[in-house]
């Protein structure tokens, strides 16, 4: 597919790069194949979670090894190859899936500056609703409510909650704060609590609205 | 410490991730006496505690790896100087393909694989017809021919194939008879649906390098279009779909079959028509 014709691309451009020796080039792969290589769950996972689906995150993780491969020489051993990889891929996301009307790259604030507006001061659970919110929950609802999050968020939910990376690995792969970290992951989770809310009350275990059930909170979150 | 500087920081106090302790104490102190934080507290600890219940972690698809270890080496192959040391060529590791082919046909099939692919992207491309149902075929074909992905049946004895599949197929294919070819495999994994239980099945008959992948899924279950279903309905068999040299779609009423294969339009219609 496209990828065959990027290896052809590939190829050509190997050609006119500078003659490594054959011991340089073995050591080349082999060096690439023990610190690259064992990160493919980890990428392969966000893939999936991001397209949602395997023919795509297939695709997505062998041109980040493919593209990986080929700029070898600007990784710097000893720094961070897990963030190296990671950031490699999220361009390669982005550059395909992006809205065609956005910036590559940038959120586009005003979409999540609503959604956020939508979630925020709605502590629409009181206690004794949230069993019923997080009961009969299915893996397909969950997967279904991450989806509707605008990528910033679902991004550092599905690092720090399906991936189980660290606030500062993170903070490192997404190349922002740990504080940005801490806040986009409190909304993320929010948001998609609301979602999943949403598919509570569709199976009738709630009724009503969202602000039915809020708790007069105006200053809050 | 008022509540909207605590929620800044009730994911960290979630995770248990380090924060200043001066910090963590006075939040920790506004949850205890603050009902509202500590409500939102306890529902982000549960929202966690559901994604990492109902979300698992995914094994890597074992073709994936191949694919991406085998691309390495033909990068790597690619290169001339490389190219030169013969010692260093080591073949490429489809113990299957070995099995079935003689590593003669592999190679050329290789070759054949790729310059299928781009042809068929291209015409997809053009009529976004069925698009990602072929898409998704021609990746499994393209897979298989290559060596990357082994077909769970494997045999030279057709019969043993027959009942393979018959036993483990959620519906029950049609087994064409293709003068000269001969089943030499199949495979149920599906290629393109990603929901439900469809298993489709994948026929792999063989002459010689000659491969002839005959697809088939429930009608149901495909997604097409109106026109293209229409004509297959009326019992017609569609060589044009994809405008492309070996890509044939028919079907029953039950059932949509496809055949992908390395030969020529012209072939594949004259065998495929033999074969009826
Ligand atoms: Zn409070
Ligand atoms: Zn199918």
């Amino acid at each position: 597919m496209r990828l065959k014709d990027k290896i052809k691309n590939l190829l050509k451009q190997e050609k006119r790069d500078k003659k490594l020796t054959d011991e340089e080039l073995l050591e080349k792969q082999k060096k690439f194949e023990e610190e690259a290589i064992p990160h493919m769950q980890f990428l392969y996972n966000f893939a999936y979670r991001m397209t949602g689906n395997e023919e795509d995150a297939k695709d997505l993780v062998q041109e980040t090894y493919m593209k990986a491969f080929r700029f070898w020489e600007q990784y710097e051993p000893g720094t961070n190859i897990k963030a190296w990889l990671f950031k490699i891929m999220k361009n390669s996301y982005i550059n395909k899936y992006r809205k065609a009307a956005k910036e590559p790259g940038k959120v586009d604030y005003e979409e999540v500056k609503n959604f956020y507006e939508t979630v925020r001061d709605e502590s629409f659970e009181t206690s004794d609703l949230q069993e019923h919110i997080f009961e009969n929950i299915f893996e397909d609802e969950v997967i279904e409510a991450l989806n509707k999050l605008p990528d910033e968020f679902r991004t550092v939910v599905i690092l720090a909650d399906i991936e189980g990376q660290s606030y500062e690995e993170i903070a490192d792969f997404l190349d922002i704060p740990i504080g940005t970290v801490r806040s986009r992951l409190h909304r993320g989770r929010k948001m998609l609590r609301k979602e999943l809310f949403e598919f509570a009350k569709k199976k009738g275990y709630i009724k009503g609205k969202p602000k039915d059930y809020e708790i007069d909170d105006p200053e809050k979150d | 410490m008022d509540c909207r500087q605590t929620r800044e920081f009730l994911s960290a106090l979630v995770d248990n991730e380090m924060i200043d302790s001066q910090i963590k104490q006075k939040v920790e102190e506004h949850i205890n006496r603050c009902a509202t934080c500590k409500n939102e507290f306890e529902l982000e600890k549960k929202t966690k505690q559901t994604i990492q219940a109902k979300v698992k972690i995914l094994p890597v698809p074992n073709e994936l790896i191949n694919s991406v270890l085998n691309q390495v080496k033909t990068l790597q192959n690619g290169h001339p100087a490389y190219l030169n040391t013969a010692q260093n060529l080591k073949p490429m590791s489809k113990p299957w393909l070995e099995i079935a082919f003689p590593l003669g046909v592999v190679l050329t099939t290789l070759l054949l694989a790729i310059l299928l692919v781009s042809v068929y992207e291209k015409k997809v491309n053009q009529k976004e017809l069925i698009a990602k149902e072929v898409s998704g075929l021609i990746n499994h074909f393209d897979s298989i021919s290559q060596g990357l992905s082994k077909p769970e049946i494997l045999s030279n004895d057709p019969t043993h194939v027959r009942n393979e599949i018959l036993s483990r197929a959620s519906f029950t294919p049609i087994f064409l008879d293709i003068p000269e070819f001969e089943i030499v495999g199949a495979s149920i994994k599906d290629p393109h649906l990603h929901s439900g239980n469809a298993k489709c099945v994948n026929l792999i008959y063989r002459k010689g390098e000659k491969l002839i992948f005959i697809h088939q899924a429930p009608m149901s279950y495909a997604s097409m279009h109106d026109d293209v279903k229409k004509r297959i309905l009326k019992g017609e068999w569609i060589y044009d779909a994809i405008k492309d040299e070996s890509f044939a779609i028919w079907g029953t009423s039950d059932l949509i079959c496809c055949a992908i294969s390395n030969l020529s339009k012209e072939e594949l219609e004259k065998i495929l028509k033999q074969s009826k």
